[in-house]
């Protein structure tokens, strides 16, 4: 599933040898002109996006269905190949594309790569087959060969914080929606990530539920965690927010490091109509 | 069928396979095996050889539908989630998806096989001597003694089958049971 190939790897390692440090170890993340298409398209599903998300920042991604949001996180996380640009952690090279690169599949990033991005999926994210701890304590234990002891008591003080210490025990299947993506931010939290990614973490939850993994992620932004989220919560975007950036068909929109202001007064026309999608005046007299 | 898988040669070959064991009536493939081949290239398989080749032949073509149908019912998140914790492509397979797909293979796996058993009462038409043969024989010596005994044989006959399968099943349910997710 996970398609590596030798010869990719070994030119990337010489790539980051030449590489002229352009980055100057910027502290966070850096994507650079990244471009993806996929194959047999005819035009690019992300075109050139360049954005910095500095270390101990949140910045929220907001746009119309298929405007390249999730792919942009997808990219980000690996997940998705580029075909142009580069994007950097902390100053190392996670991902470089160039025309060509391959389109599908997921990108040859080495394992020590990855375990520094965290990632919180829609849904489905959790392993049916395990108990909530053995969910959250897998990865440390498995890729980060650290003493399970240890990482047990790790994995209790996080579901601790986020109030499912009592259900450690539970299979997926026995939580509801909202106390799942809180598992499933445990076991992203626990390896510690320099990157946190959420693709939508709420859109299937039911409204109630909404509130306490939006909670959860607020209390992750106060204690510096770098994030990238994609939501559709324009309320709760408002509310994490450091930064704000609005895609549409691929490219950029509107980029604000104000987001009181973006909300309140976009700059530009499209964002005034995508910002007023979500009001309803009262319209119906009965 | 499995026009997702064909992609690779192996792919289409292992594809060809699939599709034309499956649409053959089971009894159809026995005669190939028994008659055809040595009519058409002096292969002589004896009746049993000539069974089991068949039996191996759709049971293995059947059940590795199956597996291909578990496999792919994995939600590609669970590939990802496992990606982006770090796990390599084998313990993903192994701690990730084998455990998933080898529940959802098992109520298809388990009515295949009894199925299996039931099938192989055909080989009495290429004249291997099995239970119902022995059954035939046995009535067919006591006609005039038992001219009842038809059902009886025929009674036991079903219930050796039964017992054969009923345990199967029961097992099936049950690792359901402890597997419920």
């Amino acid at each position: 599933m996970f398609t590596r190939s030798r010869t990719n790897t070994t030119r990337r390692q010489a790539d980051r040898i030449t590489q002229p440090d352009t980055a100057e170890r910027f502290p966070g993340l850096r994507m650079e002109g990244v471009t993806k298409r996929y194959a047999n398209a005819d035009h690019d599903v992300l075109h050139d996006i360049s954005l910095d998300v500095p270390r101990g920042k949140v910045l929220v991604v907001v746009g119309p269905s298929g405007s390249g949001k999730s792919t942009l996180l997808r990219a980000v996380a690996g997940l998705e190949p580029i075909q142009g640009g580069e994007i950097l952690l902390n100053g190392d090279i996670i991902g470089q594309g160039r025309p060509g690169t391959k389109a599908a599949g997921y990108a040859p990033r080495p394992a020590a790569l990855r375990t520094r991005i965290g990632m919180v999926f829609q849904s489905y994210d959790l392993f049916p087959n395990r108990n909530v701890l053995d969910n959250v304590t897998m990865a440390p234990v498995l890729v980060l060969k650290r003493d399970k002891r240890n990482v047990e008591q790790e994995a209790l003080r996080l579901l601790e914080r986020v109030g499912l210490r009592d259900r450690a025990d539970a299979k997926p299947h026995e939580l509801s929606g909202g106390q799942r993506q809180r598992v499933a931010i445990c076991r992203a939290m626990i390896m510690h990530p320099e990157l946190l990614l959420l693709d939508e973490i709420t859109a299937s939850l039911d409204p109630e539920m909404v509130r306490e993994v939006l909670d959860v992620v607020l209390d992750l932004a106060d204690g510096g965690q770098t994030m990238m989220i994609v939501t559709h919560e324009m309320a709760f975007a408002r509310a994490v927010a450091d930064e704000v950036v609005m895609l549409e068909n691929g490219g950029i929109v509107e980029r604000s490091d104000n987001p009181e202001q973006f909300f309140t007064h976009p700059r530009t026309r499209r964002a005034q109509e995508f910002l007023e999608t979500f009001e309803f005046a009262r319209r119906h007299r009965g | 069928m499995a026009d997702d898988v064909a992609q690779s040669r192996g792919a289409r070959v292992m594809n060809t396979y699939l599709v034309f064991i499956r649409v053959m009536p089971q009894l159809a493939l026995l005669f190939i095996a028994f008659y055809g081949f040595a009519r058409a290239w002096n292969w002589n398989l004896d009746a049993t050889g000539a069974c089991v080749l068949v039996f191996v032949l759709w049971g293995g073509a059947e059940l590795g539908d199956l597996v291909r149908g578990a496999l792919v019912s994995i939600p590609a998140i669970q590939y990802e989630s496992a990606y982006m914790l770090g796990l390599t492509p084998w313990q993903t397979f192994t701690r990730v998806i084998l455990p998933q797909a080898l529940r959802r293979l098992l109520p298809g796996s388990v009515n295949l096989s009894t199925r299996i058993v039931k099938t192989t009462s055909l080989a009495v038409l290429l004249g291997v001597v099995e239970v119902i043969k022995v059954g035939q024989q046995i009535i067919d010596a006591h006609r005039f003694d038992y001219p009842q005994g038809t059902l009886w044989v025929y009674g036991v006959i079903f219930l050796m089958y039964f017992i054969v399968c009923w345990p199967l099943s029961l097992a099936a349910r049950a690792l359901e049971r402890r597997w419920a997710d």
